[in-house]
């Protein structure tokens, strides 16, 4: 039996304190490091500051442009993105007259414009820097049987084509052309090779192989850019989200860790550790500096794992 | 509005999502440290080397030996303790036969005899290495009389109801829903003991006990386990106890107390008079001392350490909401290593002095 069935059968309820002290702010600088191979990082809490009232809205997504700066998705109808800049300030919101439901995962594009999948709405965004809505992929409110969308998680752009993880509601990924004209899916529910369930995020790395998130299947599958499987990195902890800076692919996993993978799929650090709550994340994102910026779905925000 | 409440509010749940992956164990290793000025530590995530048939139990209280042998008390009762070597290596279980309820902090004396709380049945035993029974403090099931209503939920208590298993009359195992704020029902100090939280012994062999959830007051026993005094009372006056969570002794036998929900450390002499009060973060839930300082864990992921001699904060280390610091118990060994249970499946974390 897993660890944690069992710990919830030997004790019914899962011990889970949480502050409820306006105390939060620490009286002295202190420093948590984590070091795994070559790979060493500063952890930062809290990166972005966010003002009392946006302060605990859920972020789903992080991206970052070519600047460096930050852009989030908040489950805040209000403002349901957010931009931040290199230092963590926040420098705005934006999308609040925009037909959202609940945005879920963001990319930004070479050219600047910014993608962002709404899970509720069973569709996809294309927005220019400003916020200006640019393009709608799939029919806002109407859930697809199994062409796009169901509950989308996100869109990556890319040379070859827009790529789509789709979904919580579907076990697809779906390749667009520029235009947003569907070129091929693949994809099935299921646990044999090439079955998702829930597919939660896609990379395209520098090989142009999809790196995709089969989150409750609880590994990585790797495709061609037309959907033949390549390889399955297997025995994640819910693997959420995939980043690469171009030399290694980065994944992230809910339960509390990153692995880091060459471009040989082998395996060259990992942060954290089971349980590893500091780390447990929904999202992130990386900059050209190797920092990672994880969205943590909780009371962390975004946290940034500074490179050392 | 607290943080947690406004983070409740706007999302209507806490996000816990999790693998169903068996593996828990890395692939490859990760170091992770935590420092604040001279206060450096490694984690160790999943110190203990469990069998895998005790694995998984709530860690209420843990204790660490003259030899730094740690010892952990478990909510279970074929194993109620559990005695590891000093690099985790699983060593032997006790208490096994004797007829615990729920072990809550654990102390082993000089005399490598253990003391620790029952705080279900209202006792504190007192056991040796081999978990034979010595002596035990306390009426069996029997609860002084403090006014204390486990059931009792403030109109202000916003909090979830946790799960909580008592013992009634006839001696059964009852699960109830109970809030956090049942302590507020408390009306006056009471005699030892109303679900105590932990007992630690001074070098001369007289005893403190911090007492309790269900009462408001220290107590010190002598060597020949007559009560000499007891002190406290309900509220947040000076002296004064919301959920006296635990304690120690330092080397100028004060007794620092932990106030849980008064968010505070109280220091007190053996007469009970007030020396300090420092004010910490979230829960303030054990305090472990050694030499020139006394190391509090706080129940929101930081540990505070404090200066002895002159009760100033000296250092943090972890945030709030630092998840991986998160702990119920911490006792340390005698080169400074930290030990942290968890109540949960984290068990027990060690953070190794560097």
């Amino acid at each position: 039996m897993v660890r944690r069935y069992k710990y919830f059968e030997r004790n019914v309820v899962p011990a889970l304190l949480y502050t409820l002290s306006e105390d939060y702010e620490n009286q002295f600088e202190n420093e948590i490091t984590y070091a795994s191979g070559e790979f060493r990082y500063r952890y930062h809490p809290e990166w972005v500051k966010l003002p009392d009232e946006l302060w605990g809205n859920v972020i789903r997504g992080v991206a970052c442009d070519s600047e460096g700066c930050l852009y989030f998705t908040m489950r805040c109808k209000e403002a349901p993105i957010g931009k931040a800049d290199q230092e963590g300030r926040l420098i705005g919101t934006f999308g609040r007259e925009l037909p959202f439901e609940r945005l879920h995962g963001i990319s930004v594009a070479e050219d600047g414009t910014i993608w962002v999948a709404d899970d509720m709405n069973h569709a996809v965004f294309q927005l220019d820097p400003d916020g200006k809505l640019l393009k709608t992929i799939g029919h806002p409110g109407v859930p697809a049987d199994t062409l796009p969308f169901n509950k989308p998680t996100k869109l990556v752009p890319h040379s070859c084509g827009l790529f789509a993880s789709d979904g919580y509601g579907n076990s697809s990924v779906h390749v667009f052309d520029r235009d947003g004209n569907l070129l091929r899916s693949w994809g099935a529910p299921g646990e044999k090779a090439g079955e998702f369930d829930a597919v939660h995020s896609v990379l395209i790395d520098e090989k142009k192989r999809v790196w995709v998130c089969d989150r409750n299947n609880d590994r990585v599958q790797i495709f061609s850019m037309d959907g033949q499987i390549l390889k399955i990195l297997e025995d994640l902890w819910n693997p959420v989200d995939v980043w690469s800076d171009g030399v290694y692919v980065y994944v992230l996993q809910n339960e509390g860790c990153i692995s880091i993978y060459d471009m040989d799929y082998r395996l060259a650090a990992e942060l954290g550790h089971w349980q590893c709550g500091n780390l447990t994340a929904h999202s992130f994102t990386g900059d050209d500096k190797g920092n990672l910026y994880l969205a943590d779905c909780g009371v962390k925000g975004i946290i940034k794992l500074e490179k050392l | 509005m607290s943080r947690k409440d406004v983070f409740k509010e706007r999302n209507g749940y806490p996000v816990d999502l999790y693998s169903k992956t068996e593996r828990y164990k890395n692939h490859m290793p990760c170091e992770e440290i935590y420092s604040c000025g001279e206060f450096r530590y490694r984690l160790t995530a999943d110190w203990a080397k469990w069998p895998e048939e005790l694995w998984g139990y709530m860690v209420s209280g843990i204790a660490v030996d003259k030899e730094d042998n740690v010892y952990a008390a478990m909510r279970c009762k074929q194993a109620p303790i559990l005695k590891f070597d000093k690099d985790g290596n699983f060593i032997k279980s006790i208490g096994s036969e004797l007829n615990f309820s729920r072990p809550h902090g654990i102390y082993v004396a000089q005399d490598d005899t253990i003391w620790f709380t029952d705080d279900a049945v209202s006792v504190i035993w007192h056991i040796d290495q081999e978990g034979k029974l010595l002596d035990m403090l306390g009426n069996y099931g029997e609860p002084s009389d403090t006014g204390y209503d486990f059931l009792y939920v403030d109109p202000s208590d916003k909090t979830e109801p946790t799960t909580f298993c008592y013992v009634n009359e006839k001696g059964e195992n009852v699960m109830a829903q109970v809030k956090n704020s049942a302590y507020l029902s408390i009306k006056r100090m009471g005699e030892p003991f109303n679900k105590p939280t932990k007992l630690v012994t001074l070098p001369d062999g007289r005893m403190a006990v911090s007492d309790g959830y269900g009462n408001v007051a220290v107590h010190i026993f002598g060597a020949d386990k007559k009560l000499i005094r007891s002190w406290g009372g309900p509220g947040k006056e000076p002296g004064h106890f919301s959920i006296p969570h635990a304690l120690g002794v330092d080397r100028n036998l004060h007794v620092w107390v932990c106030d849980r929900e008064n968010e505070r450390i109280q220091v007190f002499d053996l007469e009970g008079a007030v020396l300090s009060i420092m004010h910490c973060g979230f829960m303030p839930f054990d305090v472990w001392i050694q030499e020139d300082y006394a190391y509090v864990i706080e129940g929101d992921g930081r540990i505070s350490i404090f200066e002895v001699e002159t009760y100033r904060m000296v250092a943090q280390l972890g945030h709030w909401q630092c998840s991986d610091l998160i702990a119920h118990a911490m006792a340390g060994n005698s080169r400074g290593d930290l030990f942290l249970a968890d109540l949960g499946v984290k068990s027990i974390y060690k953070l190794e002095r560097i």
